[in-house]
C-alpha cells in the first residue's frame, strides 16, 4: 500500500446515481437557468408537440388524410372563393373549434391547415438535418482524424459541395425531380452537410492532437474505435448547437421558397409558406383589409424561429466547455 | 529586441504618487468559483504587491490557488463559473476592479443554488477597458503550453495576431521612418552613438535606432561599422547608404491611414482610463474633460473607421501585408530570443508538431511580444531542460533589468525561486501564508508548510537509496469548497494549537521583510469578513436547513 | 557494443532507430525532413530503469512514441519483449551488421549477407516497425506509455472507470465484471478509492490524474512503461508521492522504466542508467552514479553544470554554452554537437559553411587591420560537396602569391585564437588562377559513434574515441592526411 495516509482526504461524497446521468442533469440545470433558453425551449417543444400530436391522431385535430390542403374544404371540393367570403377568427367559431383562426382559400379553416403545414415542415427539416448533419459529422470526423490525403481529398470534396449556390440546385433538381417539395429536400440535403463536415472536421483536429487519443492508440484501440469512441463524443457540442438552429433555419427556406413561388409545383401541399400567401392571395387581401390569412401562419413562423433560436443559444452557453470545469 | 517606450503608464501613475514604485498592488483580494458541488473559495484576502522591476515568485503545492492569482490579476478568471467578489487590484496605479461590484449581483440562496444578476453593457465596457491594460502593461505565460495554444493555427499565425493586436501603430511609425527617412536622420543618430563611449550601451542604442526606423536587417552591419571606424563622416556615408537599400518604396498613403485610425483606437482607451480615474477620485472638473475629449475622440474614430475600414476590406492584400511582413520578421525574432533553432520552419508548425518545451518557449515569444511592463510568468519552465532554462530564465532578468520589467513568478521548482527571484509568497489555501526575501526564506523559513516544502525536494546532492522514499507533507491540499476553519493548515500541521482550528492567524511582519501567518510567531487574529453575497436567510429553521444543505454537498 | 548485458535479461532492444519528420513546403512538396531521432541504439534490461534527458526538442519524446509505435519509425529495429535466446542473438547480429556498416561495407558485401540472411527473417519477425498490425496488439500488453500533460491525456468525456479499463477491455478482451473486480484493486494500489471510479477527470487535481494516467498503464500488468516526464507538471510534494509510487510498483512489479524528464534530481533518484541524447542521437549513456560523478561528454557536463540549486545563495558555474543553437531539420556536419562544444577538435565536423562566416570576418578591411592589404574579394563561395571554399577576386585585381601567402598567415593567425578551431580544419590553400581565385580546402571531418570508453560507459565524442586517437598521432608523424580520410 502507498502512502496511505496522504491520500485520504475526499473531494465529495459517494455518487448514487451514475456520472454520466448527473453531468446531464447538471447540464440540465444550468440550461434552465436561463431564462430565454427556457422560453425558448417550451415553445419548441411545444410546437413540436403539436406536430407530433396531429401526426398521431390526425382525427382529432383534422381529417385523417392531409396530405392535402384539399382535405379540409368544405364540402371536399375546392372552389375558389372572394375574401368577403372568408371566415375571420373568433373565439365562437360558427363551423366549430376548428374555424377559431378563422378560413383561408377555398374557405379551409386555418388552424387544422397550419398543424398539418407545421407537420410536414418539421418532418422534412428533421430529416434534413439528421441526414445531413450525420454524413457530415461522419465525413468531418473521419478527415480530420485521419489528416493527409484523406483529409485532402474529402475537404475538396467537402468544398465543391460547399461552394454550389443553393438556389441554382434547387431550381436544377425543380426540373429534374418535378416541382415537388421533396426536390428542395433533396437539394437541401447535399447543400447542408458540408457545414457539418466544416465544424466537425476543426473539433476533430483539435481534439486529435489531445494525449488521450494517443494513449487509446497505445492501449490498443484502432483508428475507427478511436474516431468513434474517442473523438466523436469530444466534437458534438457544437453540432448540437448548430443542429437545433438548422431546424430552424431550415423551416425557414421551405417557407421563403414556397411563399415566392419557387415551388410552384402544387400549392395544396401543406407548407406555412404557401399557406402565409395563400395561393398568391395573401397580400392582396391584406392590403385589402382580411389580414388573419397571411398574418396568422405568419406569427406561427416567427415565433418558432425565434424560439429556436433562443433556444440554441442557451444550448451553447451550457454546451461551450469553456464555460464549464 | 525591441524595445518601445510605455506611454500609458507614467502619467496614471504619477495621478497616484503613492504607487509610483508599485507595479501591481493586489488588496483583500477574494476570488470564488461557483461551482454545481459549492462554491470554492479559491482565494481568499491576499495582498501582495509587485514592486517596479523585481521578480516575485509565488510557491505551493498545487490547488493552492497561485494561478487562480495570477489569473485574477489578468481579470481573466472564467466567468462563469469564476468571479472577484472583493478586493483591488492596482496595475500602476488604475484600479482594475474599480466598479466591478457593480457588473454582477450574485445572490446565494446556498453553497449550491447561486443567481446571477449581470449587467452586460457595464460588462461589454470593462472588458474593452481591460483588453487594453492586458495587451499593453501586462501580459501572461499561460500553464499549460499546450491548452492555451490554438491547435488549428500555426504559431506564425498565432504569434503576428498578438503582434499586430497591439503594435499596429508603431509599425505603421517605423514603416514611415524607414521610408522617408533623411540624410540628417542618420547624421543625428551617428552624432548620438559617437557621443557614447560605452560599446554594450552603444549597441543597444543601435538596437533601439533600428527598430524605430524599422530597418532591423542593418543592425549587424552598422555594429561592425561602428566598431572599426570613428570617422563620422564616413560612418554617415555608409549607414546612410544600408539604410537607402532597405527602402521599398510603398505607398504611404495607406500606411498613414492605417496609423491615424489605431492611433485614435489607442487614445480613446487612454482617454477612458483617465475618465475612470477621475470618476473614481470625483474630480468633477477632469471627469468633463475627459468626457468631452472621448466624445470628441469618438466622432473623429467614427469617421476614421468607415474611410479606414472600407478600404481594408477590399484591399486586404495590399493593406494587411506591411503589417504582416513586419510582425512575421518580429515574430522570428522574438523565437530567436527564446531561443528556438530552425525559428522558420517552426513559425509554419501547428503546435502538434512541436516538442513540449518549443509550445512552452512559443507561448513565452507571445507574452514578450508586446514588451509588457509587468509580465505573469505562471510555471514558465516545466518543460524545458535545465540549459535551456538557464538561458530562458537569463533572458528574463535582462529584460526585467533593462526595461525595469516586474515579473510574477510562479512556479513549483524551489531552486529556480532561489535563482529567479527577489522575494517569495508561498501559498496554502488560498491564503499567503508566509512572505519574505529569498535569502531570508531559505535560510529560515518559519511557517511549517513552507518548512514541509523544502524538505520535499529532490537533491542531487544526495544520493538516493532505492529504498529511501522521499519526504512529502502528509495529507493533501483542502477541499477548498469547505476550507478548515481557522489556519487553513491545521488539519496537517505538526505544530497544531487548540487556537489553531477556531481562529485564523493574520500575516504579520516578525522580522524586517517577513511576514508570516501562524501562530508560533505572533498572537494576531484576522477578522474573517463573511461573503456578502449570502441572501440572510428568513428564520432559523431555513438557516438550519441552508447550513445542512452546504454541508451535505461537500462533505 | 551492448554485449554487457551479462546474464540479466534485455527485455527491450532498440538499433539503429530513426524517425524523420518531412517538412512541408515549397515546390516538391517536402523542403526537407526534421531528423527527430538519428540512430539511436540501446538495450533495456529487465527491472531496469533508464533515464533519458537532453535538451527540449532533442527527440525523446519521439523515442518514447517510435518505442511505442504510436509513430512509425523511418527506419531501424526495435525489439521488445522476446525469448532470451532469440534476442541474444538478434542483438549480436545487429551489432555485426551496424559495425560493418560502419567500416563501409555495403549490402553487397559477402560478410554483411551472411548477416543480413540471417538477421532479415528475424527483424521481420519481432521487430516493431516492421511487424503487422495484430502482432504489434500483442505486444501493446506490455508496454504502456504515461503522459507529461496530465490535462490532456485523459478523456474529458469519460469517467474513470472506463478510463482505467479501455486497455483492459481492449488488449486484454476482459469481461465488464472482471475489469470491475482488477479496476478495485489497482486503483487502491496507487491510492485512491473505489468511489473515484465513478468520477470525471475534471474532478481530480493533476496529481491525482497523473496517479490515474499510471493506474491505466499498469492495469495490464505492463513490462515497460514509457513515463514521459510524468511529473513535470507536478509540485514538489506530490511529486515525491508519484515517484514513491513508481519505486514501489517497480520493486513490486519489477517493471522497467524508460524515464524521460528534465528535472535531474529526479533522475538520479530514479534511474539506474541514464542516456544522454543531443539533436536525434545519444551521446553518453552509462549507469546513474557515474554520469553524475564521472560524466565525460562535453555536453554532459554542460547539462549537469547546469542543474539549479535550492539555496540562494549557492553559486552555480554553470558552463555557457556559446554558438547557434543547431536545428534538427539542418543539423551540423560530424559531431552535432561541435558549433558549441567548448572543447571542439579540428575534425569535430567542421565543414565549409561553418568557416565562411570567420573567413568573411577575418578578410573584413574594417574589422581587421591587417587584411587590408587584400583587396578586391568579391565573394566566398562555398562548395559543400567538394569540402571547400573560394574566395572569389574582382578581375581588376588578378590573385597571386602575396595574396596566398597573407592569408595563410592570416589563417595561421587566427587559428591560434580562442574560437579559431575552425581555421585549424584547413588541410590547404592554394590559388586557382582560372577562376581567379583562392581556393581553400578543409580536412574531411570525422563523426563519433558511441563507443564503450570504460565498462559499461558509453560516451560518443572523438575526445574518447581511442580509434581516433591512434591514427590522429600516426597521421601528425607521417604527415599522410589520406590515411585519415580513407578510413572515413
Ligand atoms: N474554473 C474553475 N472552476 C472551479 N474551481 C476552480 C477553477 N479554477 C480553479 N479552481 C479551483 O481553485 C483552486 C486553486 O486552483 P489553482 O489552479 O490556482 O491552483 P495552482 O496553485 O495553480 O495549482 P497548480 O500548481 O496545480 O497549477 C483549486 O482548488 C481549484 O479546484
Ligand atoms: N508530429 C510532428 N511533426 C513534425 N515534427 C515533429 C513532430 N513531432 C515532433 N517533431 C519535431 O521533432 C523534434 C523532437 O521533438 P520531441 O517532441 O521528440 O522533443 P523532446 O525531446 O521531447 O523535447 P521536450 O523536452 O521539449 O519535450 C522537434 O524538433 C519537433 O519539432
Ligand atoms: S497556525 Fe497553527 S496550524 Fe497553522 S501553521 Fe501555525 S501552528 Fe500550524
Ligand atoms: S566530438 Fe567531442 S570534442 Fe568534438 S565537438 Fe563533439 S563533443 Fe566536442
Ligand atoms: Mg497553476
Ligand atoms: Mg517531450
Amino acid at each position: 500500500m502507498v502512502d496511505v495516509d496522504a491520500f485520504k482526504t475526499e473531494i465529495a461524497p459517494p455518487r448514487k446515481i451514475h456520472p454520466k446521468v448527473e453531468e446531464m442533469k447538471t447540464t440540465g440545470k444550468l440550461f434552465l437557468t436561463n431564462k430565454l433558453a427556457l422560453v425558448g425551449f417550451t415553445i419548441t417543444s411545444f410546437y413540436f408537440i403539436l406536430a407530433i400530436l396531429d401526426a398521431i391522431y390526425p382525427q382529432y385535430l383534422g381529417v385523417a388524410n392531409d396530405s392535402t390542403y384539399l382535405s379540409w374544404v368544405p364540402g371536399g371540393t375546392p372552389t375558389t372563393i372572394q375574401p368577403s367570403q372568408l371566415l375571420s377568427p373568433s373565439l365562437t367559431p360558427a363551423g366549430g373549434w376548428m374555424f377559431i383562426l378563422g378560413t383561408t382559400f377555398y374557405n379551409m379553416p386555418i388552424f387544422p391547415a397550419m398543424l398539418a403545414a407545421l407537420k410536414f415542415d418539421l418532418g422534412y427539416s428533421l430529416a434534413i438535418v439528421m441526414i445531413g448533419g450525420g454524413i457530415g459529422v461522419v465525413i468531418g470526423v473521419i478527415s480530420g482524424y485521419m489528416g493527409g490525403i484523406v483529409d485532402e481529398v474529402m475537404m475538396r470534396v467537402t468544398d465543391i459541395f460547399f461552394s454550389v449556390p443553393f438556389l441554382v440546385l434547387a431550381i436544377a433538381f425543380l426540373f429534374v425531380f418535378g416541382h415537388v417539395l421533396s426536390s428542395v429536400v433533396y437539394a437541401l440535403i447535399i447543400i447542408w452537410w458540408p457545414i457539418y463536415a466544416r465544424l466537425t472536421r476543426g473539433q476533430a483536429l483539435s481534439t486529435k492532437a489531445m494525449n488521450y487519443v494517443e494513449s487509446a492508440r497505445a492501449a490498443g484501440s484502432s483508428k475507427l474505435r478511436n474516431i468513434f469512441v474517442h473523438v466523436l463524443p469530444n466534437v458534438l457540442s457544437p453540432v448540437y448547437v448548430q443542429f437545433s438552429l438548422d431546424l430552424g433555419t431550415i423551416v425557414l427556406i421551405f417557407s421563403t421558397l414556397d411563399f415566392l413561388g419557387i415551388v410552384n409545383g402544387n400549392p395544396n401541399v401543406p407548407e406555412l409558406g404557401s399557406l402565409i400567401v395563400a395561393q398568391g392571395n395573401g397580400l392582396s387581401w391584406l392590403i385589402a383589409g382580411y389580414w388573419w390569412p397571411a398574418i396568422i401562419p405568419g406569427i406561427f413562423l416567427l415565433i418558432f424561429t425565434i424560439s429556436i433560436n433562443l433556444m440554441g443559444d442557451g444550448l451553447r452557453d451550457v454546451l461551450d466547455p469553456k464555460l464549464r470545469r | 529586441m525591441f524595445l518601445t517606450p510605455n506611454l500609458g503608464g507614467k502619467r496614471l501613475a504619477e495621478i497616484n504618487k503613492e504607487n509610483i514604485q508599485v507595479r501591481v498592488r493586489v488588496d483583500n483580494l477574494r476570488t470564488r468559483f461557483f461551482t454545481s458541488k459549492g462554491i470554492v473559495k479559491a482565494i481568499d484576502n491576499l495582498s501582495l504587491n509587485l514592486l517596479e522591476g523585481e521578480t516575485y515568485g509565488i510557491v505551493g503545492e498545487s490547488g493552492s490557488g497561485k494561478s487562480v492569482t495570477a489569473t485574477s490579476i489578468m481579470d481573466l478568471i472564467p466567468d462563469p463559473p469564476g468571479r472577484i467578489t472583493r478586493g483591488s487590484i492596482f496595475i500602476d496605479g488604475f484600479n482594475i476592479l474599480s466598479g466591478y461590484d457593480k457588473h454582477v449581483r450574485i445572490i446565494a440562496k446556498s453553497e449550491t443554488n447561486v443567481k446571477f444578476r449581470r449587467r452586460k453593457r457595464l460588462i461589454r465596457k470593462h472588458n474593452y477597458i481591460i483588453s487594453g491594460i492586458r495587451g499593453k502593461k501586462i501580459a501572461m505565460v499561460f500553464q499549460e503550453p499546450f491548452l492555451s495554444l490554438n491547435p488549428v493555427l500555426t504559431i506564425g499565425e498565432q504569434i503576428e495576431e498578438a503582434i499586430l493586436l497591439h503594435s499596429r501603430v508603431s509599425i505603421a511609425n517605423s514603416i514611415i521612418r524607414r521610408e522617408t527617412m533623411a540624410r540628417k536622420d542618420v547624421e543625428k543618430f551617428v552624432e548620438g552613438i559617437l557621443a557614447q563611449p560605452d560599446i554594450s550601451t552603444r549597441k543597444k542604442m543601435i538596437n533601439r535606432w533600428v527598430n524605430e526606423f524599422g530597418v532591423p536587417d542593418i543592425e549587424r552591419s552598422l555594429n561592425d561599422l561602428f566598431e572599426n571606424s570613428t570617422d563620422d563622416s564616413f560612418i554617415t556615408e555608409e549607414a546612410f547608404a544600408l539604410a537607402e537599400a532597405e527602402k521599398t518604396g510603398i505607398n504611404l498613403d495607406q500606411i498613414y491611414t492605417a496609423r491615424g485610425y489605431f492611433d485614435l483606437l489607442d487614445r480613446l482607451h487612454e482617454t477612458n482610463l483617465q475618465l475612470i480615474e477621475a470618476e473614481a477620485t470625483g474630480n468633477e472638473e477632469a471627469v468633463q474633460r475627459f468626457r468631452d475629449e472621448e466624445h470628441e475622440l469618438k466622432s473623429a474614430l467614427f469617421k476614421e473607421y468607415f474611410s479606414y475600414s472600407i478600404q481594408r476590406r477590399f484591399l486586404k492584400r495590399v493593406y494587411e501585408k506591411p503589417f504582416k511582413d513586419v510582425a512575421r520578421r518580429r515574430a522570428i525574432e522574438l523565437l530567436d530570443l527564446v531561443n528556438i533553432a530552425g525559428s522558420e520552419r517552426v513559425l509554419d508548425s501547428y503546435p502538434h508538431e512541436l516538442s513540449g518545451g518549443m509550445q512552452q518557449r512559443s507561448m513565452i515569444a507571445m507574452a514578450l511580444s508586446s514588451n509588457p511592463r509587468i509580465l505573469i510568468a505562471d510555471e514558465p519552465t516545466t518543460s524545458l531542460d535545465v540549459t535551456t532554462q538557464a538561458q530562458i530564465l537569463e533572458l528574463f532578468k535582462d529584460i526585467s533589468r533593462e526595461s525595469n520589467m516586474s515579473i510574477l513568478f510562479i512556479t513549483h521548482d524551489l531552486a529556480v525561486v532561489a535563482e529567479m527571484c527577489n522575494r517569495v509568497g508561498v501559498m496554502y489555501g488560498g491564503n499567503l501564508v508566509e512572505e519574505g526575501t529569498v535569502s531570508s526564506m531559505f535560510k529560515d523559513a518559519k511557517h511549517p508548510y513552507t518548512t514541509g516544502l523544502m524538505n520535499s525536494i529532490p537533491r542531487a546532492e544526495r544520493r538516493f537509496d532505492k529504498s529511501q522514499r522521499l519526504e512529502s507533507i502528509p495529507g493533501t491540499v483542502p477541499n477548498l469548497i469547505t476550507p478548515p476553519s481557522g489556519c487553513r493548515f491545521h488539519p496537517r500541521c505538526k505544530f497544531k494549537m487548540d487556537i489553531c482550528s477556531e481562529k485564523k492567524p493574520k500575516l504579520v511582519e516578525i522580522e524586517q521583510g517577513h511576514k508570516v501567518a501562524c501562530f508560533l510567531y505572533s498572537d494576531e487574529i484576522e477578522e474573517e469578513i463573511p461573503d456578502d453575497f449570502y441572501v440572510v436567510p428568513k428564520n432559523e429553521e431555513t438557516e438550519e436547513k441552508l447550513f445542512n444543505e452546504a454541508e451535505g454537498v461537500t462533505q | 557494443m551492448i554485449n554487457e548485458v551479462g546474464d540479466e535479461n534485455v527485455i527491450l532492444y532498440v538499433s539503429g532507430l530513426k524517425k524523420y519528420f518531412p517538412i512541408y513546403g515549397g515546390l516538391a512538396g517536402v523542403k526537407g525532413y526534421v531528423k527527430a531521432l538519428d540512430d539511436v541504439t540501446f538495450a533495456l534490461k529487465e527491472g531496469e530503469s533508464l533515464g533519458v534527458v537532453g535538451e527540449t526538442g532533442c527527440g525523446k519524446t519521439t523515442l518514447g512514441r517510435t518505442i511505442l509505435d504510436l509513430i512509425e519509425a523511418t527506419e531501424g529495429n526495435v525489439y521488445f519483449n522476446i525469448p532470451r535466446e532469440i534476442m541474444r542473438r538478434v542483438i549480436s547480429l545487429e551489432e555485426k551488421a551496424t559495425s560493418l556498416l560502419e567500416k563501409g561495407k555495403t549490402e553487397e558485401d559477402s560478410e554483411m549477407k551472411d548477416v543480413l540472411k540471417e538477421l532479415n527473417p528475424l527483424r521481420k519477425k519481432h521487430s516493431i516497425p516492421r511487424m503487422g498490425g495484430r502482432d504489434l496488439i500483442k505486444l501493446r500488453k506490455y508496454m504502456q506509455p504515461v503522459f507529461q500533460d496530465p490535462f490532456s491525456s485523459l478523456d474529458p468525456r469519460k469517467i474513470v472507470r472506463e478510463i482505467i479499463g479501455e486497455p483492459m477491455k481492449v488488449l486484454l478482451k476482459m469481461k465488464t465484471n472482471e475489469i470491475l473486480v482488477k479496476e478495485k484493486e489497482i486503483i487502491e494500489e496507487i491510492g485512491l478509492s473505489e468511489d473515484h471510479l465513478y468520477r470525471f477527470p475534471h474532478e481530480f487535481s493533476g496529481g491525482q490524474r497523473q496517479r490515474i494516467g499510471i493506474a491505466r498503464a499498469i492495469s495490464i500488468e505492463p513490462k515497460l512503461l514509457v513515463l514521459d516526464e510524468p511529473t513535470s507538471a507536478l509540485d514538489v510534494s506530490v511529486q515525491a508521492q508519484i515517484l514513491n509510487i513508481l519505486r514501489d510498483l517497480q520493486s513490486r512489479r519489477g517493471l522497467s522504466y524508460i524515464f524521460i524528464s528534465h528535472h535531474l534530481n529526479v533522475i538520479r533518484m530514479m534511474a539506474d542508467r541514464v542516456a544522454v541524447m543531443y539533436l536525434g542521437k545519444i551521446v553518453e549513456l552509462s549507469s546513474t552514479e557515474e554520469l553524475f560523478t564521472d560524466m565525460l561528454h562535453p555536453y554532459t557536463k554542460a547539462l549537469l553544470s547546469a542543474i539549479p540549486i535550492p539555496d540562494p545563495e549557492a553559486k552555480i558555474s554553470r558552463i555557457v554554452l556559446e554558438g547557434e543553437i543547431p536545428s534538427p531539420s539542418d543539423p551540423p556536419k560530424g559531431c552535432h554537437f561541435h558549433p558549441r562544444c567548448p572543447v571542439a577538435m579540428k575534425n569535430c565536423g567542421w565543414s565549409p559553411r561553418n568557416l565562411s562566416g570567420p573567413l568573411t570576418s577575418m578578410l573584413d578591411p574594417i574589422r581587421n587591420q591587417e587584411a587590408k592589404t587584400i583587396v578586391g574579394v568579391e565573394e566566398i563561395e562555398v562548395d559543400e560537396d567538394g569540402n571547400k571554399l573560394q574566395i572569389i577576386f574582382a578581375e581588376s585585381t588578378p590573385v597571386n602569391d602575396r595574396h596566398l601567402q597573407t592569408i595563410r598567415d592570416l589563417v595561421e593567425k587566427e587559428s591560434l585564437q580562442k574560437n579559431g578551431v575552425v581555421f585549424k580544419a584547413i588541410k590547404e590553400i592554394s590559388l586557382n588562377p582560372e577562376a581567379n581565385s583562392v581556393v581553400i580546402e578543409m580536412i574531411q571531418s570525422d563523426t563519433p559513434h558511441l563507443r564503450e570508453v570504460r565498462k559499461g560507459h558509453f560516451v560518443s565524442c572523438l575526445l574518447y574515441d581511442y580509434n581516433y586517437y591512434d591514427q590522429e598521432t600516426s597521421r601528425e608523424e607521417s604527415n599522410a592526411p589520406e590515411l585519415y580520410s580513407n578510413n572515413q
